[in-house]
């Protein structure tokens, strides 16, 4: 293995005092005059809180902007599932919060992995972000004042998180949607739904347009631009069951790294606890319960092996509230890796509930008699109709079963304090890129971190390379990069089309995803990690020879989508074992069993390990190096987490 | 186009426009059927109502042109917004069916077109059984007046008529049924609390209406009114 | 348990369509509607067949992707619910299911069960939004809202966009869908300044898109799994009076 203790990875950051350094690269960038923003033309790749709010952002400022998204309308992007909230450092309620600490709590939560200077810029602007919001006219939640409330989440000791109702991500998208329309109709921005980008086409060494699968009637379609911005979204599809929507993907970044950038921390993996479980092979994606239930429910499994007694006939001493035993003070509120790792373990035991004993249960009945029942309605209602919606069961009476399933990917492509990747030109925002989470994201932080990349941090970045690029030959789509990328992706669909072998495509992801879980799930180790970059490089040969897909290309064909974003996800898969393996340490959501303390904590190494790990692309049979961009902790110092 | 054109042209001015027109019919039936209901009081009672309203002269005529505009509009509307649904669903349902619930449906409401078309017809029958026949004419307190009485009496006591009058008028509670209810939510009168409530007044109304004129056919062929 | 199918197949917008039957054996009470389809579909293509193309995204009820007509119903037969969030245990064993794409002239077919709601983004260009630079606007408690306003604007605001209200509407009528989001931003403050031009530009293009009538069915408001009520349809109607009867 090679290691780069790297130059290439130059993170740009400014110099100057935490909180001034952006305040300054600011006045230091480049700028684009007006009437030269026309003569540009950007290619956004996802309509998500961060495409979407950088495309009208951009739009705004005059570039013209093309747009793409897979769904049939851009609004239906994955951000638009997410419920809990999203955080600012408004400190509303006065309770002592500040961007400081705002900072801070990210950073510590982040398991300290990651850039002091890009969290610290994500807090200042997250009350930004707030206000543009409120302007565009989101229904955050108010009081009766008519002022907004905020609420705490995901164990933060402030209120900092608005909300709106449990359909946050919804509202935020929505008003960086309806921005963006108002562009469409005033002529700026083109929106192409229904596009899959299949390839990033390079001039010069520069990102200049990109292949885009036609998902109506399956031609490839060619655009050209000065920079392509990469929104596509979080990647934890990888592991076949996941919280995000059947659509996400790798395939954008996945292409864009085996054409040189890099792609930082694969292996960042948050898997959070309070899921419904799976229950049964049918099981096409895993539903998210809000959080926010640990603060009323206890979480236990019955003391014994293989107990099928109905819950509710396990008496009180027979049961095992392992969370509240093994983290007296924080007891149900640990933090989602250590609760989902947990879960983990007992159901290892064979202590786990449901048919599968792949659960744990999640009971009310204290709270119910502590609040009565009224209380416990009013304030989990909905997610108790929703529960019981999808599992016929009443938590009011029975408890609830939940089981954790993976649900963000803190990794992503690498970039700079400019969101810039390795690839001139080509920017990568929201959880594509390898972000400002470090090992382990905390709640209502992503939704904050796509906005804050699209409203306020590319506008002001991407002129500076615009500018630089000013004069730089105009290129068409007839240019010979094209034919080359376009032949390119046109073979890969006929290779993958011509197998018709005899597994269906849902065969090879559920294999792909039972050998993530099982071996960069949450709790990994060095046989298992070695285990999978054998079996998957297996599987992905098998892929190539029995996968049978159904149709033609030249019609609406999802299992062909599918197919080539699963293909894709066989080769992510063995990076970010790949990462896994590499990483001998314990930090956030990256778990090693051979680094724990005796009582079963994670153990960090920062002597060896306070880096963000890059890998960079070398070739179909050749191993990928791994760079490192150190970590200087200037303004905070690391400490070790205890939650005892 | 002028702003009043643009509004009429609109889906949600056409709208508005049938409700208008709508509720304009409705207040003239009420009307009419107050003015009916003095048949029961006795033929003096019945031809001086009639007198009065045909005294009006000038006045008399821009109402019926009025009314007659009205129930041109409303019609044309109601013909027109029904044809614009195969324009915006050329292929059909193999299946259809309402879910219910707050779904108002209803058959009366599914039904409008048919018992708009039916009220149609029935009107034209209507003014050449009564409006454009030649009355008899009777003394009343001095002054020559048509035997409007004479002529319900008449008509009524003939079964088929009395029972195609009945028919219809069930057919007219049915229009309304959905129409008044339908009236107020086009004009955005509706709210989300009053909307259970305008709904069943709207129910009572047309009930109350059919009722009303169905009542005058039956009792006279029953010859219940002396 | 059993369930038979009649699906709908079409291969794109100019071929002829039909109801083909299937039958599922092997269904499991607690898979939702959209897994039985997976299910279905992983037996066709291991048959060799074609699979049945549907839109899905978030299976969540959120994003808006689905929409299936079960035996007449758009999203089937329960409350409030979008159809990725039906689930099976609903029906009984040996049932037939009719399953159909939304019908709509202003949702062209694209194959199968999938069609295109593109109409809804152009008229939500029209004039669904607040013009607002991204910049740095007035701190965000400066205007307070009152509790009530604000949530109603957020009833309204829960649309996701699927379309459902138009294809269980008999005139397929889009007003259910453009009602809410004109009433969403009457009710907020932010709103005030366009509030004649967006009502005006959003009917017209609602009737340029070739949606129909609404003749107050009230069916949308029955199938809205978001549980948009009709009064976003009279509160549009009202502003749309007030704007035409003031606009220059
Ligand atoms: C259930 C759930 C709940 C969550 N709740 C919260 C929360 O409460 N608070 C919080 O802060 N975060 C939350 N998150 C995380 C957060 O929602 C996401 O991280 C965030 O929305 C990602 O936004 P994005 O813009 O990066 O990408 P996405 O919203 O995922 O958008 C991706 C876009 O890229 C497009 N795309 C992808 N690939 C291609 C391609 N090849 N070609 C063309 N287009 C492509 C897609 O069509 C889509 O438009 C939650 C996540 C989940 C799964
Ligand atoms: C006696 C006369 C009539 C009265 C009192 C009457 C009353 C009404 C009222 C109050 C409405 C509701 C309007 C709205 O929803 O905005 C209505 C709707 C309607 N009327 Fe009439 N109407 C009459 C005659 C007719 C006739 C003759 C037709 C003929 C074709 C007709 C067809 C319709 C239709 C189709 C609608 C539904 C329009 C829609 O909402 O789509 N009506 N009527
Ligand atoms: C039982 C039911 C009804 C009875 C007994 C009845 C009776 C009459 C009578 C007697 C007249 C003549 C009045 C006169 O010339 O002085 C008349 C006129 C008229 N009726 Fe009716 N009517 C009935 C229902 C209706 C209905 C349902 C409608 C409309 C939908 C209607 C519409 C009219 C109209 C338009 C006129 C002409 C008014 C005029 O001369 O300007 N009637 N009716
Ligand atoms: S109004 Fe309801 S049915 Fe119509 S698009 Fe919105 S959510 Fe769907
Ligand atoms: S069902 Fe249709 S008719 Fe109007 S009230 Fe709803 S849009
Ligand atoms: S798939 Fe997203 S709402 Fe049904």
């Amino acid at each position: 293995m090679t290691v780069i203790n790297s130059e290439v990875l130059n993170s740009k950051v400014p110099e100057g005092d935490l909180k001034d350094k952006w305040e300054n690269h600011k006045n230091n960038l480049r700028l684009v005059n007006p009437a030269n923003k026309r003569k540009f033309t950007i290619l956004i790749v996802g309509t998500g809180l961060a495409g979407a709010s950088a495309a009208a952002s951009l739009a705004e400022l005059g570039y013209k902007v093309k747009v793409f998204c897979i769904q049939d309308s851009p609004r239906r992007a994955h951000s638009i599932a997410a419920q809990g909230g999203i955080n600012a450092a408004k400190n509303y309620p006065n309770d002592g919060d500040s961007i400081w600490r705002l900072f801070h709590d990210t950073i510590k939560g982040g398991d300290y992995r990651s850039r002091e200077a890009n969290v610290f810029r994500l807090a200042q602007v997250s009350n930004n972000i707030i206000d543009q919001c409120v302007a565009q006219g989101v229904p955050f939640a108010r009081e009766y004042g008519g002022l907004l409330d905020n609420r705490s989440f995901g164990g933060a000791q402030v209120s900092r998180t608005f909300y709106a109702r449990g359909q946050t991500g919804q509202q935020l998208l929505l008003g960086a949607y309806s921005a963006m329309m108002r562009q469409v109709h005033a002529g700026r921005i083109e929106m192409l739904a229904r596009r899959e980008m299949l390839d990033l086409v390079k001039i010069e060494g520069k990102a200049r347009g990109i292949i885009v699968r036609n998902l109506n009637n399956g031609e490839l379609e060619r655009y050209v631009g000065d920079a392509v911005l990469l929104c596509s979204g979080g990647y934890g599809n990888v592991y076949y069951l996941s919280t995000n929507a059947k659509n996400s993907n790798a395939s954008a970044i996945w292409r864009c790294y085996k054409r040189g950038a890099q792609f930082a921390n694969p292996s960042f993996t948050q898997i959070h606890p309070t899921c419904i479980p799976v229950s049964g092979k049918y099981q096409s994606k895993l539903t998210l319960m809000s959080e926010s239930l640990r603060n009323d429910g206890r979480v236990w499994v019955s003391g014994k092996k293989n107990d099928d007694r109905h819950p509710n006939d396990i008496p009180e001493k027979e049961r095992d509230y392992f969370l509240e035993r093994r983290y007296p003070s924080f007891g149900n509120l640990v933090p989602r890796d250590v609760a989902s790792r947990n879960a983990k373990y007992v159901c290892d035991e064979g202590r786990g509930a449901s048919k599968t004993g792949l659960a744990v249960y999640l009971d009310f009945h204290d709270a119910i008699e502590a609040d009565g029942i009224d209380t416990i309605k009013a304030r989990y209602g909905n997610l108790f109709a929703m529960y019981e919606k999808i599992t016929g069961e009443n938590p009011y009476e029975v408890p609830m079963r939940i089981f954790p399933a993976v649900h963000f990917t803190m990794g992503g492509l690498w970039v700079d304090y400019n969101l810039s990747s390795t690839i001139p030109g080509l920017y990568v925002m929201g959880e594509a890129n390898f972000a400002d989470h470090g090992a382990n994201r905390l709640g209502a932080s992503a939704l904050m971190q796509g906005l804050a990349d699209g409203y306020f941090i590319i506008p002001n970045t991407l002129g500076d390379y615009l500018a630089e690029n000013l004069h730089t030959q105009e290129v068409s789509t007839d240019h010979e990069a094209f034919d080359e990328v376009e032949k390119e992706a046109k073979e890969r669909i006929h290779k993958l089309l011509n197998v018709q072998g005899r597994k269906t495509v849902l065969d090879f992801h559920r294999e792909l995803g039972q050998l993530m879980w099982d071996n960069v799930g949450m709790s990994r180790n060095r046989e298992g990690l070695e285990k999978a970059i054998r079996d998957i490089a297996q599987l992905r040969e098998a892929f190539w020879k029995e996968v049978n897909i159904p149709g033609e290309n030249n019609t609406y064909n999802k299992y062909l989508e599918y197919a080539l974003r699963i293909a894709d996800f066989m080769e992510l898969g063995e990076l970010m074992a790949r990462d896994a393996l590499e990483r001998e340490e314990s930090c956030g959501g990256h778990f090693r069993e051979e680094y724990q303390s005796e009582d079963g904590e994670a153990v960090r190494d920062d002597e060896h390990f306070s880096h963000v790990a890059a890998w960079e692309y070398k070739g179909e049979d050749e191993a990928p190096v791994k760079h490192k961009e150190e970590l200087n902790f200037e303004f905070v110092t690391p400490t070790q987490r205890s939650y005892k | 186009m002028s702003k009043a054109a643009t509004f009429l042209n609109s889906q949600v001015g056409r709208k508005i426009a049938t409700g208008v027109t709508g509720l304009g019919l409705v207040l003239f039936i009420i009307i009419h059927l107050i003015g009916n209901l003095s048949y029961y009081a006795g033929p003096e009672a019945m031809n001086t109502y009639s007198y009065t309203l045909h005294q009006m002269g000038p006045l008399l005529w821009i109402v019926r042109l009025g009314l007659l505009a009205f129930f041109l509009y409303h019609v044309w509307l109601g013909i027109s917004i029904w044809m614009g649904r195969r324009k915006a669903r050329p292929e059909a349902y193999e299946v259809y069916a309402s879910r219910g619930g707050v779904s108002r449906q209803s058959w009366s409401a599914r039904s409008m077109i048919l018992t708009g078309i039916l009220l149609f017809l029935f009107v034209i029958t209507h003014l050449n059984t009564f409006a454009f026949h030649d009355f008899q004419t009777v003394m009343t307190g001095g002054l020559a007046m048509h035997d409007v009485h004479q002529r319900m009496t008449e008509v009524f006591q003939k079964p088929l008529y009395t029972i195609y009058y009945v028919a219809i008028m069930v057919l007219l509670g049915m229009h309304l049924r959905h129409g008044v209810w339908s009236a107020f939510q086009s004009l955005g009168w509706m709210s989300r609390k009053s909307n259970p409530v305008i709904y069943g007044i709207a129910f009572l109304l047309a009930f109350i209406i059919a009722i009303g004129f169905i009542g005058l056919p039956i009792s006279i062929y029953l010859g219940l009114v002396p | 348990m059993t369930i038979h199918l009649k699906i709908w197949r079409q291969k794109d917008v100019g071929s002829p369509g039909k109801l083909v039957d299937y039958t599922v054996d092997d269904v499991n009470p607690d898979m939702s509607f959209l897994e039985m389809l997976d299910w279905l579909n992983e037996r066709l293509m291991n048959e060799g067949e074609e699979p049945v193309e549907f839109d899905h995204d978030c299976r969540e009820g959120i994003c808006g992707s689905c929409n299936l007509v079960l035996n007449g119903m758009a999203h089937g037969p329960e409350q409030g619910t979008a159809v990725c969030q039906l689930h099976m245990r609903k029906y009984r064993d040996g049932d037939t299911i009719v399953v159909e794409p939304w019908r709509a002239k202003a949702f062209p077919m694209i194959k199968d069960l999938v069609v295109d709601r593109s109409a809804f983004d152009r008229i939500m260009a029209a004039g669904g939004y607040i013009s607002v630079n991204t910049g740095a606007p007035a701190d965000a408690n400066a205007i307070p809202v009152n509790k009530y306003d604000a949530d109603l604007a957020f009833d309204y605001a829960a649309c996701i966009g699927c379309g459902a209200c138009v294809a269980a509407c008999p005139n397929s009528s889009a007003s259910l869908f453009t009602g809410a989001k004109i009433s969403q931003l009457a009710h907020l403050p932010q709103g005030a300044p366009e509030r004649k031009k967006r009502v005006v530009g959003m009917v017209e293009k609602m009737a340029r898109e070739g949606f129909g009538d609404c003749s107050n069915f009230a069916e949308c408001e029955a199938v809205c799994p978001a549980g948009i009520s009709i009064t976003a349809i009279a509160e549009m109607r009202r502003e749309y009076a007030k704007a035409l009867g003031e606009i220059e």
